[in-house]
């Protein structure tokens, strides 16, 4: 029983190991693999993306110049990352905010550049 | 006066983290027989492989397990650099077997964790877990993720550890190590502890063998079995001895968990002082030649083997993955028989199931 | 290890892993493939750290279980019966086809048919 002791005693004058999240956030490691972001402005849609994804999340269209994702299906492997040649596609070390919807992240690139989001 | 009653225990019981269900049929207290059932997480990745190019079949076998999922990678990606004949980097190799033994660490902490939940014993539950962090953010400071951390590739790895973070680590696992001692007291000589595990679950050098245990299973009955020793990855550089105990009990196989996370933090030392500089990867071109190879290496619950057939396309023939707690299973039925009720927990735990694992 | 694995006669078989059985081999899995119409069954055993191959070829039907050698291949043994429709005659336990699959499972579902493809993702599926 006395084994224990010494946890207990240096328990009682420590901090709480617990964070009062949401009053208090950890701050994310500089590679965490929070999100992932594309700078549609760069983008030349070349589909790199699109064929290395393991879990097929990304849809690319040349001809319209749309990219499409679904961040419910990505796994957050970083291979479009690494892939993309433009390195215009980042991920981002904040986590997506949780929701009660899906939906799809649709970016297009038109000559003025505008950017929707669905 | 004895009726035979059969009692269904899980798929959803309080200490059973993982969907497994099992018909007992009991004679009072007493378990005579136990049937399992699976399946309820079978998710077909076996299947997938022949759907999803090789490369990208790296991604899905690190989500067999959630656990140590990191092993799954590197025994899929031995496999494949084995039938291309792919030399991957000796940093490479470092890397692959410091995250290795990080995920064993942080596997043997969970399982004790839930353990110490299954008989009641939550206090200690919290303190492993709470040191289990630490490992956690060392995954997360070093690859990205928590868990699924995907740094193994055809090839050789993704992610680097620099030598800032190194001194990093050496001082989180000293931190580790400290508390561990401290834990590592309590769990092996309470008595609370001791008369829920010794002598309970039984299991002989020759039935282990025989049944084909593997692992801290079969160590803890003193089979001298350890994949690590034949040198895979960079463990032919390293210095250690595989941990075996004779007992066979439920309280040996802790004892082997409990050594081998000390062991597995030596081991992470031994690999960072003799990390080499160098490359962590090497370019892979083409497609894996038509053929099958089988490929194994010792996770924190056993060995787990993959078999693999090409066909000379990027997608594979067939993808078998033979894991450690399927090959346990038969030893659990085999300790079932005879025990006390109260005790199926204890001893469901005690091979440290990954049902997620058995089913893929 | 690249697999070379020694083709056996389904009648030879019994007697085969007999002899791994005496020869202190352990028992470390089956492997099912689909050939054309036909499965190959590969057996593999360990002694120490070695691994020994041998594979029959059959038509899914009365494939001798080895599960009365060795007790531990009848976990394997009911899963390729329940994922590939293989049948073996003399498993020492036969789970009824409720070892992996559920009363509502598709039946047989690694044996070769067709699985449904998702409309997603262009070329690489
Ligand atoms: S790989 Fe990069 S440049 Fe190519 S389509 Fe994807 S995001 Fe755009
Ligand atoms: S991070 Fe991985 S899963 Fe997500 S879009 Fe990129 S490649 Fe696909």
């Amino acid at each position: 029983m006395l084994d224990m002791l010494k946890s207990v005693f240096s328990n009682l004058s420590r901090k709480p190991v617990t964070r009062m999240y949401p009053y208090e956030e950890r701050k994310p490691f500089d590679i965490n693999r929070g999100h992932l972001e594309n700078n549609i402005d760069e983008c030349i849609f070349c589909g790199m993306c699109q064929r290395v994804c393991p879990s097929n999340c990304i849809k690319v269209d040349r001809k319209t110049s749309v990219w499409e994702y679904n961040p419910f299906e990505c796994v957050l492997c970083g291979v479009c990352v690494e892939k993309c040649p433009k390195k215009c596609l980042k991920l981002d070390v904040h986590y997506r905010s949780c929701t009660d919807k899906k939906y799809n992240i649709h970016l297009e690139k038109h000559d003025d550049s505008e950017k929707a989001g669905a | 006066m004895s009726d035979k009653s059969t009692i269904p225990f899980g798929p959803q019981h309080p200490v059973l983290p993982e969907p497994i269900h099992l018909k007992l049929v009991v004679e009072d207290e007493k378990v005579v027989e136990a049937y399992p059932a699976f399946g309820f997480v079978h998710r077909g990745l076996e299947t997938l492989a022949q759907k999803k190019d090789f490369n990208q079949m790296v991604y899905v076998v690190e989500r067999v397990c959630g656990i140590c999922s990191c092993m799954h990678g590197q025994d899929y990606c031995e496999a494949i650099e084995e039938l291309m004949g792919v030399q991957v980097p000796v940093r490479a190799e470092y890397l692959r077997t410091i995250w290795a033994e990080l995920h064993r660490i942080h596997s043997h902490l969970l399982w004790l964790g839930l353990f110490a939940d299954a008989f009641g014993f939550e206090n200690l539950f919290m303190q492993t877990w709470k040191i289990r962090e630490k490992i956690m953010d060392i995954l997360e400071a070093t690859s990205g993720n928590r868990v699924i951390i995907s740094v193994n590739i055809v090839g050789g790895v993704r992610k680097d550890i620099n030598s800032e973070q190194a001194k990093w680590i050496l001082k989180e696992l000293d931190d580790v190590e400290e508390q561990l001692k401290d834990i590592n007291d309590v769990v092996m000589n309470n008595y609370t502890v001791k008369e829920r595990t010794v002598g309970i679950g039984v299991l002989t050098k020759e039935e282990a063998y025989e049944l084909g245990a593997t692992g801290p299973m079969a160590k803890g009955s003193g089979v001298d079995l350890d994949l690590r020793t034949t040198g895979y990855a960079a463990y032919k550089y390293l210095d250690f001895e595989p941990i075996v105990e004779k007992d066979g009990d439920s309280y040996a196989r802790n004892l082997v968990r409990m050594r081998e996370i000390f062991q597995s933090i030596d081991l992470i030392r031994q690999a960072l002082s003799k990390m080499p500089e160098g490359d962590i990867n090497v370019p892979v071109k083409g497609n894996p030649p038509a053929g099958e190879v089988i490929s194994r290496l010792e996770q924190s619950r056993g060995e787990v083997v993959y078999y693999i057939k090409s066909n000379g396309t990027k997608f594979l023939d067939r993808l078998r993955i033979r894991t450690p707690t399927f090959a346990n299973i038969p030893a659990l039925l085999k300790i079932l028989p005879g025990s006390q009720l109260q005790d199926v927990p204890v001893l469901i735990l005690t091979i440290d199931p990954c049902i997620s694992c058995t089913e893929r | 290890m690249i697999v070379n694995s020694r083709e056996v006669e389904i009648s030879n078989l019994k007697s085969e892993v007999k002899k791994y059985h005496d020869g202190g081999y352990r028992f470390v899995t089956e492997t099912c493939l689909n050939l054309e119409d036909k499965f190959k069954i590969i057996y593999t055993f360990a002694i120490g750290y070695d691994l020994e191959n041998i594979h029959i070829i059959t038509d899914g039907k009365n494939v001798p279980s080895v599960s009365d050698i060795y007790s531990c291949a009848l976990a394997v043994e009911n899963e390729i019966k329940e994922l590939f429709g293989v049948e073996f005659d003399g498993l020492a336990v036969d789970f009824g086809g409720d070892f992996m699959l559920g009363e509502s499972s598709p039946i047989s579902p690694q044996a070769d048919i067709e699985i449904i493809r998702r409309e997603k993702g262009g070329k690489n599926e």
